[in-house]
């Protein structure tokens, strides 16, 4: 067989002709095929059928809960980003009931999403993205402290950051951009995460 | 002992002092926490204080009902750590940031002493 092939491609070479198909025309016409069928042949090819069908269905089942778990995980980060971009719209003057309330949402929604993560069993790169304990602590610092002592005094000196009345905090212009920062910061953690959530 | 702040004090919670407006933290240390932890201390037994039910809190509300007790009412670490039992299910952070308020108050008062 060899030999054939190689004298049809010397002949091929030497010509520049055809010749060689017909040595590989006497090459293929010595290969047999015996047609015969026994009952265990095609149980066993209806069984290999079959266990591929299940497997492939099994599979795609699979990608399809990881694609929606995923979905819900994106869904829940661009939640938390709507909460922040709320935080963000009430631009240094607001109820403090309405601040913590919002505040409150993100610490719950942050909470839910990280254990989500961690019941998935998500990597730790995973995790480095969500704004963890400390930022969203600073955040509430920025958005709610205020001075311990006499307000009045408070209110009068320069350094005072933050006056409450009537239940309405103001900010600072400078604590205000301080805020606005740590906002920022956690909002494109979050985008982060739902981008590296869809890569994954 | 119990205190629910949702359903004993108020669902909205508000600012660090009663000058600042409704429902502040000042409020809430003198007109219900304090009451029930001198009675907890003196029965020798536990006031659990519930955080869940509300709308959230103000930094300067917790600081001011807990580190309060510290810094305004002399009560000592000690004794809010033995009679003192502050419970959220909601946020588990908020637990932290109490047991924050109170070792800066009680540390801010070993200063000055």
């Amino acid at each position: 067989m060899t030999r054939n092939i190689l004298f049809s491609l010397a002949v091929t070479t030497k010509d520049g002709g055809w010749s060689w198909l017909d040595s590989l025309y006497q090459f293929t016409a010595s290969i047999e095929f015996k047609p015969e069928f026994t009952a265990g042949n095609v149980i066993q090819a209806c069984a290999a059928l079959i266990a591929t069908g299940i497997l492939a269905s099994s599979l795609q089942k699979k990608n399809a809960n990881k694609r929606k778990e995923k979905d819900i995980l994106i869904e829940d980060a661009q939640a938390i980003v709507k909460m922040i971009d709320k935080m963000m719209e009430l631009d240094g003057e607001a109820s403090l009931v309405d601040m913590a309330s919002l505040l409150k949402q993100i610490q719950v929604s942050t909470g839910n999403l990280r254990s989500n993560l961690v019941s998935l069993k998500y990597s730790k790169g995973i995790f480095s993205l969500l704004p963890n304990e400390e930022d969203i602590r600073g955040i509430r610092r920025l958005a709610t402290e205020t001075p311990i002592g006499a307000i009045e005094n408070h209110a009068k000196s320069k350094r005072c950051s933050a006056v409450v009345r009537n239940g309405i905090i103001s900010l600072t212009e400078e604590r205000r951009a301080n805020l606005e920062n740590a906002l920022q910061t956690a909002k494109l953690k979050l985008q982060n995460l739902r981008l590296e959530l869809n890569k994954q | 002992m119990k205190i629910i702040i949702a359903k004993d004090f108020s669902t909205s919670p508000g600012p660090r002092l009663i000058a600042e407006g409704d429902f502040s933290g000042e409020e809430f240390r003198k007109l219900t926490l304090l009451p029930k932890l001198k009675e907890a201390i003196s029965k020798g037994k536990i006031l659990t204080v519930d955080l869940d039910g509300t709308s959230g809190y103000g930094t300067s509300f917790l600081e001011e009902s807990f580190g309060g007790l510290i810094r305004t009412n002399d009560y000592s670490l000690k004794d809010l750590e033995k009679h003192l039992l502050i419970k959220s299910e909601e946020v588990p952070d908020w637990l932290e940031e109490i047991k924050e308020y109170m070792h800066d108050a009680s540390n801010e008062k070993g200063k000055t002493r």
